[in-house]
């Protein structure tokens, strides 16, 4: 036992814990600006 | 403030490569440590994101400090987004380092935990703190007497740092001791205390990009509760 696989499995938590947090916290960005951005536009239509 | 929204993106995702280069660096350019003083050889390899991991756990918990100050001297905004922010990233990498670390440990010790050694079970306690601030904040509602209790907690909390931080060197057991200082007992080799840097560096620019980050949400989502109100209040009257 070298402990390959104990890296493997560690380095897999973490970029799935890493990458999940961050990318969702990107999309709540986007998602926030679309909504600001398309704001002016919804009121100048009424 | 639109520069930082702006900005905020590409560096977190300059930081994701940069992170991700250190754990490739780690599996395939990384030295192997010698056989005969290492239980596990490989697991080793889970120091190249389990170090920088727990250093960024320390920035945020420095910044969740920051704000939990800045919120009972000046009851600022900044400083209250500071304290959600560092709760939230100090909870993320303390997890990490809670997680990476008791695998490594029964790989290369037998044992996941110590009970004995002082920093394992402070730094769990820390992780405990930013886990609890993180559920508060998400679960109370919002007012100036649970901001004033929580930032109390995140001020306690703080406390910890230094006390883990001292662990390191006076009642260290089986945790290993600061790497990249020279010293006889680590004599670590240049190549695993330069990739050792290159994470911390890349773990840095990560720290900034999620601070970004989360900071033009709270940012953007003030504003849009603002403007809501303001067009509630129009439609009223």
């Amino acid at each position: 036992m070298n402990g390959e696989i104990e890296a493997i499995v560690t380095y897999s938590i973490l970029a799935a814990m890493l990458f999940s947090y961050t990318f969702s916290r990107i999309s709540s960005l986007s998602k926030l600006k679309r909504e600001i951005a398309g704001k002016p536009t919804e009121d100048s239509k009424e | 403030m639109a520069n930082c929204s702006t900005l905020a993106i590409p560096i977190t995702i300059v930081g994701m490569i940069c992170v991700v280069i250190t754990a490739l660096l780690g599996f395939f350019y990384a030295p192997l440590v010698d056989p005969d003083s290492w239980n596990a050889p490989e697991a080793y390899r889970i120091l190249y994101w389990h170090v920088p991991f727990a250093w960024t756990s320390f920035l945020s918990f420095c910044l969740l400090f920051i704000g939990a100050s800045s919120w009972y001297v000046r009851r600022s905004e900044s400083g209250w987004t500071m304290l959600v922010i560092g709760s939230q990233l100090g909870l993320l990498f303390g997890l990490g380092v809670i997680i990476s670390g008791p695998i490594w440990g029964s790989a290369e010790w037998g044992v996941p935990w110590d009970w004995g050694d002082v920093r394992l079970n402070s730094y769990a306690l820390l992780t405990s703190v930013a886990l609890f601030l993180v559920m508060s904040i998400r679960s109370q509602p919002d007012g100036q007497e649970t901001r004033d209790t929580l930032a109390a907690i995140g001020l306690f909390g703080f406390v910890l740092v230094p006390v883990t931080a001292v662990a390191t060197t006076l009642w260290r057991n089986r945790h290993p001791g600061v790497i990249l200082r020279e010293s006889g007992e680590t004599g670590v080799d240049l190549e695993i205390k330069q990739l050792m840097g290159f994470g911390a560096f890349s773990f840095l620019v990560l720290f900034i990009g999620l601070v970004l980050l989360n900071y033009s949400i709270y940012t953007l989502r003030r504003e849009l509760e603002e403007e809501n109100r303001k067009i509630d209040k129009e439609v009223l009257t």
